[in-house]
């Protein structure tokens, strides 16, 4: 266990846990929060805005005794973020000066767009002066004095903005408009028509969920097209159908003598082979299924790729 | 004005081994380099992004930088001189060709381009790794030019611009930068970084300043500054001071300077 040495003048973390009540960071566009993203809800040249609330838990006159402040001595509220993927850092909202405590109020960080990866967020509270004739020893002005980076270590403080596992692109477009004609369907599977199997999955394959059917059944509060109200039962067909017409579209290269272990992560082939061998035990027995039973094709695929729950809530 | 659609979003490498491809080309002259193959089918993008660059629209672009490139001398020899407009320049000329685009400061985006792309402009600036006993180099460390890192050569150039603009970037010598760049606990913040050169800057310039003068050099005592404001910044985060704060910090460290060339920093940093 590392042991940091403070200086006297820096506050203790139950001190200020008792005076004031900061709540979590939160997205302000989606009203999540924010440590819980997981990489899938923000793409380049997005900015996020992430705010968090600050009350006391005592009367505020009171706060100075409690954290023992001198006279002359204020405390100010602050935050920083920094972006170590892209090297770039900033404060709050209102910044670069902290923000007197005096009231309950909140936090703000406006992140720009020109992020990736993830953010680390660090809270922190400084004390400023206001009087020149300080005390013997006294912090300097401008002098931070507690910070939730001392307790919480960085992955409870960072912010996921691209997660490291493969995606495949999902993208809401009008049936009528892109196919010519209206469907009540609600996904389809668009994939390259020339794919092999060590391409990357991201850029040969799209789930395409229709834009009409979205706004009908699944849509926010301004009527937009909301993917978070899917019941699981409709992820669980999108795999089904995605397994099925890539193992279609590749059935010939399956049944070559191709080296799978060769295949680099993230590629098709790696992708399809791992899931026919995690439903069938192997692609081998996946072909045959494939070539002399469609229907037990889908059912192991069903198996494989079933919610653990059939209801249709979210 | 930039060169490409808005919304367009680039070929990504990333892991450990995005050095690899350059293995078979090391010590090759950056105008064998200069049209290098490229194959975006191979090529990672952001799952999210509609709008794929096209591989004509990224040769087009090589094209134009590449003439860009010899109306400021390329591929002769750069000096020291030579070097540091280049570098200016080509931030400019980087940042103005990939502004308002969504990756445009994306690690992973400058690690392709420079592996992929535009090689030859970080091998005429930055050379090729050192061979290690007679053999070509391996690990992400020794190939950090290509890299996704900040001293990939193309992300540097445009870092320092986008960081200090083109004026103080013009001024400012490479020890000057990297001193501020290896010390990310306050030199991330690019408002505060621009505050600390700027000020060592004009210091530089002001003949009763004691930097880069009197017994000292802007390297080493840039150096020292650096460190003191690493010390003081874990105490007094310089982010959430004022440029007249940050600009009296500095000029107070600068102040400290004839004691502090003596001081045992390595120690103090370390320690």
């Amino acid at each position: 266990m590392p042991i940091e040495l403070r200086p006297g003048w820096c506050l203790a973390d139950e001190a200020v846990h008792e005076a004031i009540c900061l709540g979590d960071w939160i997205v302000e566009d989606t009203g999540q929060p924010a440590f819980a993203n997981d990489g899938d809800d923000w793409k380049p040249g997005d900015s996020i805005t992430i705010v968090r609330s600050v009350e006391f838990k005592i009367n505020p006159l009171d706060v100075r005794r409690q954290l023992d402040l001198a006279a002359g001595q204020v405390l100010g509220i602050a935050a920083r973020w920094s972006c170590r993927s892209t090297s770039a850092a900033g404060v709050h909202a209102g910044g670069p000066t902290p923000i007197p405590l005096a009231d309950n109020g909140s936090l703000t960080l406006d992140i720009p767009a020109g992020i990736a990866g993830s953010i680390e967020v660090e809270t922190c509270l400084v004390v400023k002066w206001t009087v020149d004739d300080r005390p013997t020893n006294a912090c300097p002005d401008g002098a931070l004095v507690w910070s939730d980076g001392w307790t919480n270590p960085i992955r409870e403080r960072v912010i996921l903005l691209e997660g490291a596992e493969t995606r495949i692109p999902v993208r809401t477009v009008s049936f009528a408009e892109r196919f010519g004609e209206p469907s009540g369907s609600l996904w389809a599977i668009d994939i390259d028509t020339s794919i092999a199997p060590d391409d990357l999955l991201a850029n040969v394959v799209t789930v395409l969920l229709n834009r009409d059917v979205m706004v009908r059944d699944f849509s926010d509060t301004d009527g937009d097209p909301d993917p978070m109200q899917l019941p699981p039962s409709t992820f669980a067909g999108i795999s089904v159908d995605l397994i099925r017409v890539l193992t279609a579209a590749l059935v010939e290269e399956l049944e070559g003598d191709e080296d799978w272990a060769d295949l680099m992560g993230g590629t098709v082939g790696q992708m399809l082979v791992l899931r026919l061998t995690e439903a069938f035990g192997s692609v081998a027995i996946a072909l045959a299924d494939h070539e002399r039973d469609q229907a037990a094709f889908s059912r192991h695929l069903w198996s494989r790729f079933a919610p653990d729950s059939w209801k249709a809530s979210t | 004005m930039t060169w490409f659609e808005p919304d367009t979003h680039f070929p990504r490498a990333s892991g450990n081994s995005t050095w690899l491809p350059l293995v078979d080309l090391h010590g090759n002259a950056p105008e064998s380099l200069s049209n290098n193959q490229i194959d975006l089918r191979r090529a990672e993008f952001h799952p999210a992004g509609d709008r794929h660059v096209t591989e004509d629209e990224l040769l087009a672009w090589r094209n134009d930088l590449n003439a860009w490139a010899h109306d400021r001398g390329y591929p002769s020899a750069l000096n020291e001189e030579r070097r540091s407009v280049w570098d200016v320049d080509l931030g400019i000329k980087l940042q103005e060709d990939t502004a308002g685009l969504p990756e445009a400061l994306h690690p992973d985006v400058w690690c392709w381009i420079a592996t992929y792309l535009l090689p030859h402009l970080v091998v005429y600036r930055w050379g090729w790794p050192s061979l290690k006993d007679g053999e070509i180099p391996t690990g992400r460390a020794k190939w950090a030019r290509f890299g996704s890192d900040l001293r990939n050569g193309l992300r540097l150039s445009m870092h320092r611009i986008l960081t200090y603009g083109p004026d103080v970037a013009g001024q400012a010598t490479e020890q000057e930068f990297q001193s501020i760049q290896y010390r990310p606990a306050f030199g991330l913040d690019q408002r505060v970084a621009r505050v600390v050169m700027e000020t060592v800057l004009e210091a530089w310039r002001d003949p009763d300043s004691p930097y880069g003068k009197h017994g000292g050099s802007r390297a080493l005592d840039n150096n020292d500054v650096c460190i003191e404001l690493r010390v003081i910044n874990s105490l007094r985060p310089l982010c959430f001071a004022s440029d007249d704060e940050v600009t009296g910090v500095v000029l107070d460290a600068i102040e400290r300077l004839p004691d502090t060339r003596s001081y045992d920093w390595h120690y103090a940093e370390k320690g």
